[in-house]
């Protein structure tokens, strides 16, 4: 019903249509910035368990080149240089050579957006010979030095001939092991020296016969502590064979050791210089700690025959550069 | 006489006329609507992150879990056995042990059960390769490495199973 009066009919819209259309739009923002950070926040998720993944996946591969670095140095390979595949990741291997007896290596597993691990090592050396087999080769006992030991009266010489066993206890002197003999050490601590036989005879030894070697076999604890009266030589078996037997043995040598074959399986530290026919078969867990950062000197009395072997691998704490924290701090992520 | 409603003006008309903006109805409807595929979505987006963090976190289990393996093999002893193909932790008395083992429940790196993931199972091999070629396997056993140590490189592969499914496959280079 219009009233008198008025002009042309005005069309009306419902007063709420305006304000409802507000709302409308409003809404739909207010859902889509919802589903838009819903959605941000799922791909950073994702992102992030990747990129877990990948520094997982980066650290199993440097695990592995630890292990192959470890084997090629205990060869006696010192060219590290190497790429390792490890299934979903490499890592590459650089060595460089540091001088007095040590070797840089760097161990690295990192992908093209930098997300990775790196390891630092360094690598110790120690003289060590390894003869072609024959036990003439290896370093001996001078004349002088054997010469000298038998007739100090002060030098106990224990002599072992047959199979015999020394269970807990202490031996003090020079340790003579005969030929076609066995000597098994069993929690014992030597303070001297465990030579064969025909060491303290000028004789050549000859082609190394397995039967008649001099054999010491490792059977549980064992200490060879180099004495005053021979400093710094522990073993001297060139012509012999040193062993562990198959229970749980540990050897610790505190001087040289020379033997035709040496086999550690077990525990144990070897700190000093090792000289053998056949490659020696030391177990993974057996120490060779360096002695400081030049070569170890050989003890008084034997040939002094350099070659190195490794002794020691150090992994180095990685500090950031301060010309690096920029880029660090400043790196955006994709 | 009738009554110039508006609802019933617009009733019939073909398309909204939205220069007279949407009428209580149709912002009603769409409301309702919303209502019903937001809650769609969101749910079905929900899933989808749940399912996603559920892999993830398998994979992170399968990972965690394959790790003990390595890290016990890293402790073992290189000597020979006699042992092959462990199934329980007292079962492990050297590395070569490991050769065809299978743990369920899965082993911590100590060698005791992880009783709380029993759904887990840890598939061990060990594979000899030479030191110079990492590439094909050398068909040797681990015994046989432990005598040639110095020229070999031992792969360990553990395959993770979830409940009797894979869930990953993990490898290192170990020393024999």
């Amino acid at each position: 019903m219009r009233r008198p009066g008025s002009g042309t009919p005005l069309e009306r819209r419902p007063p709420q249509a305006g304000f409802v259309l507000v709302g409308f739009l409003l809404l739909i923002s207010l859902v889509t910035v919802f589903g838009s950070t819903y959605l941000r926040h799922v791909l950073y998720d994702m992102r992030n368990s990747e990129s877990s993944r990948h520094v997982s996946d980066a650290s199993d591969a440097v695990d592995s080149a630890v292990a192959y670095a470890e084997q090629r140095l205990r060869r006696g390979d010192f060219d590290l240089s190497a790429s390792i595949d490890n299934g979903p990741r490499a890592a590459l291997l650089t060595a460089t050579d540091l001088g007095d007896g040590h070797s840089g290596l760097q161990i690295q597993s990192v992908d093209v957006d930098g997300i990775g691990v790196t390891l630092l090592a360094e690598v110790a050396l120690v003289p060590s010979v390894n003869s072609a087999g024959a036990p003439d080769d290896l370093p001996r006992l001078d004349a002088a030095t054997v010469n000298d030991l038998l007739n100090d009266p002060a030098v106990p010489k224990l002599s072992y001939n047959g199979t015999q066993t020394v269970t807990g206890a202490d031996l003090y002197g020079l340790i003579i092991i005969g030929n076609s003999s066995t000597l098994t050490l069993d929690d014992v601590t030597v303070h001297g020296c465990i030579v064969s036989a025909d060491v303290l005879t000028a004789a050549p030894f000859g082609a190394y016969d397995a039967p008649t070697a001099p054999s010491l076999i490792i059977g549980g604890d064992v200490r060879v502590q180099a004495a005053d009266f021979l400093p710094g030589v522990a073993m001297v078996m060139p012509d012999g064979l040193v062993t562990t037997s198959a229970s749980p043995a540990s050897l610790q040598c505190e001087g040289d050791l020379v033997a035709h074959d040496l086999t550690v399986n077990g525990l144990g530290a070897l700190r000093g210089n090792i000289a053998t026919a056949q490659p020696a078969s030391l177990d993974a867990r057996v120490m060779r700690p360096g002695a400081d950062r030049g070569p170890r000197a050989w003890g008084a009395g034997l040939d002094d025959v350099q070659q190195w072997e490794p002794s020691f691998l150090a992994f180095l704490p990685r500090h950031d550069a301060v010309q690096d924290l920029g880029t660090i701090t400043g790196f955006s992520f994709p | 006489m009738h009554r110039d409603h508006p609802q019933r003006r617009n009733a019939g008309a073909a398309p909204t006329d939205f220069g007279q903006g949407f009428t209580l109805i149709e912002v009603l409807m769409a409301v309702m609507l919303l209502a019903i595929v937001l809650p769609a979505i969101t749910a079905a987006t929900g899933n989808a992150v749940t399912v996603k963090s559920e892999l993830a976190e398998d994979e992170v289990s399968a990972a965690i879990l394959a790790r003990e393996i390595h890290e016990m093999a890293r402790g073992l002893a290189r000597q020979p056995s006699g042992s092959t193909g462990a199934r329980t932790g007292q079962g492990v008395l050297a590395l070569d042990s490991l050769v065809g083992a299978r743990f369920s429940p899965p082993l911590r790196s100590d060698r005791t059960a992880e009783s709380t993931r029993s759904e887990w199972t840890q598939q061990v091999d060990i594979v000899v390769y030479a030191l110079d070629d990492l590439q094909v396997p050398t068909g040797e056993s681990a015994t046989q490495a432990f005598s040639r140590h110095a020229d070999r490189l031992l792969r360990l592969n553990v395959t993770m199973l979830r409940n009797g499914e894979a869930a990953g496959e993990f490898g290192w280079w170990i020393t024999p």
